[in-house]
């Protein structure tokens, strides 16, 4: 059964997923409507660009691999392994090392696709997805990042998180889910995150 | 507290946290002949950066990733980079002795 989180965290958790699902609901409408897309299911190449969530996200992505099953011991190896190769690294090596996103799975699938992050709702190619490669990136590569879509949302967060006295608005993918995991199994609180991203950091980076 | 800049990502870290390596002179005569014209008295990495040439799958990436960049850098077209950089990289695997021996 789902753990119950302070009412003021479930208030910020549920507004967060409310802008998520109404902007990435948006956003699908557009994309489905645009033959030019060419994204196709199979096709991981942006799940080894760096993704970084913030903590709010973490948790509702946590909860629903919860709910669905997914989170599973293996899934949370990935997530642990990819939490320890992606604390302190810089953009440039996070994507020259190829660092899989931990939820995408052997078939190249996304475990949690209907619930992933609103940023990889948000990325799409309109060109060959062979450019999409983070070896290959370059004038040929054709995705949009819609960055105003990922801003707002961004901005919105960083609003929501200050209210909670949390100053950093996203972390990386890996350590976003671990931490969600100790915040909903109440093994720490929300406002403790930034502490222990930070010691994270000393400690590996 | 002094700093030094990491081999790989060229950020400025605390010099104690990080693994530095001094090459001898034989590996600096290697290096010279492999086209590094000036090869340092020592190189400092940093711990993210280790951790992923630590592990196979990120060191094996990481490296082709890089020799892509800089040919593509000196203006080699993304194929040959790509072809260049993976025999770079397979020459590398084969010289470097495997764990288990």
């Amino acid at each position: 059964m789902k753990r119950r989180l302070p009412l003021l965290v479930e208030r910020s958790v549920g507004q967060v997923d409310t802008l998520r699902q109404d902007l990435s609901d948006r956003f699908e409408l557009a994309v489905k409507t645009n033959a030019n897309v060419s994204c196709r299911a199979g096709c991981s190449h942006c799940c080894y660009h760096p993704i970084s969530i913030s903590i709010l996200e973490a948790i509702a992505v946590y909860r629903w691999l919860v709910k669905n099953h997914r989170w599973t011991t293996g899934l949370k190896k990935r997530v642990q392994e990819a939490a320890d190769r992606q604390i302190g690294v810089s953009y440039e090596v996070w994507l020259l090392s190829l660092i899989p996103c931990p939820l995408l799975n052997d078939e190249k699938l996304c475990s949690a696709y209907e619930a992933r992050p609103l940023v990889c709702r948000t990325y799409f190619s309109l060109g060959d997805p062979h450019y999409c490669h983070p070896h290959r990136l370059g004038e040929n590569t054709k995705m949009v990042p819609r960055e105003e879509l990922v801003k707002a949302y961004h901005n919105e967060q960083t609003k929501v998180l200050r209210r909670h006295r949390l100053q950093l608005t996203t972390l990386p993918i890996g350590s976003a889910l671990l931490l969600a995991e100790q915040i909903c199994e109440g093994e720490t609180e929300l406002s403790n995150v930034d502490k222990l991203i930070f010691k994270e950091y000393l400690d590996h980076a | 507290m002094p700093s030094l800049t990491c081999a790989v990502c060229r950020q400025p870290r605390d010099e104690t946290t990080m693994l530095i390596i001094e090459p001898t002179e034989q590996e600096k005569a290697t290096m010279k002949r492999m086209g590094e014209d000036a090869p340092l008295a020592k190189y400092a990495y940093c711990r993210p950066c280790v951790r992923l040439l630590s592990t196979p799958m990120t060191a094996v990436a990481l490296m082709k990733g890089v020799a892509i960049l800089q040919a593509r850098g000196r203006g080699t077209d993304l194929e040959t980079a790509e072809k260049t950089a993976g025999q770079f990289v397979n020459k590398v695997i084969s010289k470097t002795p495997s764990r288990a021996s």
